[in-house]
């Protein structure tokens, strides 16, 4: 789902809270009218939607659970987005009420709940969106340089304070039955983190209704793949196309995210002139652009070793720790033949002595 | 006719003859202004142009004085004068041709420098453009009669020929000055000093302009493209020389058709330009169909490149949906 031309429509929020000392839940406070935001407020709002949810984003697509129950998440995103505006106010509550019945742990803050429609997209499809934002605290200067504190901000820059999840609509009509016609983009950054505790879960999978999509180990091979085909067509010397394997290796198997993303391997691995390069390789690829889960299953074997081939079958493998550790491979000018032309060359270093041979 | 009686029909043609020059200073305005198109003539000239009436005493003594004429009174063609000043010789071409196109009136070339020049090619004296146009047919303006026939003079010089007409007019050819050889040879040596300068001038003009050339054609094509499809009226400023210097590398010779099939592909683009065109300075720039599609195909290094702050580019990219941190 791109969410270019994003446009959003009707926008409110409720308050939820942290469960009581023995596990009670708090009821929600409820909004009781729409949002009026200015063009500036407005533009800020989509902003902080696309950073969370655009291409090159943390967010993923998820498969939502089949059959849905009555109350869940993906009816209500339904009920909203035929709603009028008297209904919607209404029907955004259960979303708080939902929230505050799936933060079952007490260790789960409360926050601001944002419920919003619009449409999004080329073709646009209609959208239904929910944000859980935490509150921060921060200061505000006036005119006269005092100074005032402030408790009860949401939607800064920290962008593990908030969770959205949008529903989107294929738009067919009449409806067919839920789940059928719509999508899920889920962006929190607990799932890009390394802790893979409940707590993860409890926004996607209790209150959103959602689940990791089944493709994880079909996509990071095909992330692995294509890659790899990336970096061998590369103009740039070996030693520079080693390094960048090395980098893909060490993304997938030592890296304990569990999500794989082209975003983040590009801007820790990839030099800028390269960037938008690869990005393009990738989505010609139909790769997506945002975040899929990581599962190295299919490709796990592959990944236990790296290989260097040369001719006349001569081989150097290696696991791919050791081979950043101890091996270094260097191009060098060869001795010229008859015809005065120097080959190319290549010469290894490892950081060890022969250990066996056989 | 008396002298008292050339003064007394002087008197009576003089607002026919007002209005007449100034007829003429705004039609070849006019028609310098579409030439010049998108600069305004009120740049262009150097000094506003006005028409002036002869004084009486100068038309007298010229009429009975100076020169022998069968009938003074309408053989003298510069009884409203004109006069319109231009930078470079090469500019002077452009109101020629606004004069000569115009249907109002015939006009005759009375005196022609370059011509002067060929004909006497040792000789650095005064150099101007001089037409007599006179009124085709009786024409009204405003709530006067022009007569079928009646002249004005037209002089057309550079800032520089100006400035040496100007000297000359109040020194040397002043009527009780005996000219000297010396004063005219040191007239002549400043009049070849200014033409050499003209040359100067516009190799200047013409080594800028290759060097601005390229980006100016790109501005000049992105205009084209920016009017098509949007409804909101470009407005250049100094941000469009900043973006096109930092993207002009990545704009080669189908750069307009890759933005429209851009602009094709994603239709509500061109909406939410045109809105934030009205808010924005920024989006009245023809450069910024560029950018968004530059954006669009190479997120990571438009954003490198970008010449002005962080905070006016974002929007483009939540535009195209593209978050702006990452990659």
């Amino acid at each position: 789902m791109f969410f270019e031309n994003l446009t959003v429509n009707r926008v409110i929020i409720h308050e939820v809270y942290q469960r009581l000392d023995d596990r009670r839940p708090v009821d929600p406070t409820y909004g009781t009218q729409l949002l009026n935001l200015t063009a500036d407020a407005m533009d800020f709002f989509r902003e902080r939607i696309i950073n969370a949810m655009g291409s090159q984003s943390q967010s993923m697509e998820m498969d939502i659970l089949a059959p849905t129950d009555p109350a869940c998440a993906l009816e209500i995103a339904s009920e909203l987005r035929s709603a009028d505006d008297r209904n919607f106010i209404d029907t955004s509550r259960r979303f708080a009420d939902r929230l505050t019945a799936a933060q079952t742990s007490r260790n789960l803050p409360g926050g601001i709940v944002v419920v919003f429609d619009g449409r999004a997209g080329n073709p646009g499809r209609s959208i239904v969106g929910v944000i859980k934002a935490e509150t921060h605290q921060g200061f505000r200067h006036t005119d006269q340089l005092q100074v005032e504190y402030l408790r009860d901000l949401f939607l800064g820059p920290q962008t593990k304070l908030y969770k959205i999840g949008i529903f989107s609509y294929s738009g067919r009509d009449p409806a067919p039955e839920l789940p059928n016609g719509w999508q899920a983009t889920v962006y929190d950054t607990h799932m890009t983190r390394s802790n893979r505790d409940g707590a993860a879960q409890y926004f996607y999978e209790s209150f959103l209704g959602c689940t990791l999509p089944a493709n994880g180990a079909r996509l990071t091979k095909m992330f692995f793949d294509s890659t790899k085909e990336f970096i061998n067509k590369l103009d740039v010397a070996p030693e520079q196309k080693t390094e960048l394997l090395t980098g893909l290796y060490t993304y997938l198997k030592i890296d304990r995210s569990p999500t794989v993303e082209l975003a983040a391997f590009s801007e820790q691995y990839l030099a800028q002139e390269f960037k938008d390069d690869y990005q393009n390789f990738m989505v010609r690829q139909d790769f997506p652009t945002n975040a899929v889960p990581k599962d190295i299953s299919d490709i796990e074997s592959s990944l236990r070793q790296r290989r260097l081939r040369f001719n006349r079958n001569i081989q150097l493998t290696a696991p791919p720790d050791a081979f950043q550790d101890l091996i270094v491979v260097e191009t060098i000018e060869g001795e010229a033949g008859e015809d005065g032309v120097a080959p190319e060359w290549t010469r290894i270093t490892i950081r060890d002595r022969v250990q066996d041979q056989s | 006719m008396t002298e008292a009686e050339f003064l007394e029909k002087w008197a009576l043609d003089r607002p026919m003859y007002e209005a007449w020059g100034e007829h003429v200073v705004a039609n070849v305005t006019e028609r310098l202004n579409v030439a010049i198109n998108p600069l305004s003539a009120d740049i262009f000239l150097r000094i506003p142009p006005s028409s002036r009436l002869k004084g009486d005493a100068s038309f007298l003594e010229k009429a009975f004085y100076r020169k022998s004429y069968a009938d003074p009174y309408n053989d003298i063609t510069d009884k409203v004068g004109v006069r319109f000043v231009v930078l470079l010789g090469n500019h002077i071409k452009l109101i020629e041709d606004a004069i000569t196109s115009c249907q109002d009136w015939n006009a005759s070339k009375d005196r022609d420098y370059e011509q002067e020049q060929n004909e006497n090619p040792i000789q650095f004296d005064y150099a101007a453009v001089h037409y007599v146009v006179r009124c085709r047919a009786n024409t009204e303006v405003g709530d006067l009669t022009i007569r079928e026939g009646t002249p004005c003079e037209i002089q057309v010089k550079t800032i520089l020929q100006h400035a040496y007409s100007e000297l000359t007019h109040d020194t040397i050819y002043k009527p009780k000055v005996d000219a000297t050889p010396r004063m005219l040879r040191t007239a002549a040596k400043s009049m070849a000093l200014i033409e050499a300068t003209n040359d100067y001038f516009e190799q200047v003009v013409e080594q800028v302009s290759e060097v601005v050339g390229p980006s100016k054609g790109l501005t000049d094509e992105l205009l084209g493209v920016f009017r098509k499809h949007l409804g909101v009226e470009p407005e250049l400023a100094r941000t469009e020389g900043l973006i096109v210097e930092a993207y002009e590398s990545e704009a080669q010779q189908d750069v307009t058709e890759r933005i429209e099939s851009f602009l094709a592909r994603k239709p509500f683009i061109t909406q939410q330009i045109a809105e934030r065109a009205r808010q924005k300075l920024l989006f009245r720039q023809p450069s910024i169909l560029l950018v968004y599609m530059l954006v669009d195909e190479q997120p990571s290094a438009t954003r490198e490149k970008w010449p002005l702050t962080p905070k006016e580019l974002r929007p483009i990219f939540v535009d195209l949906g593209k978050a702006f941190d990452r990659g």
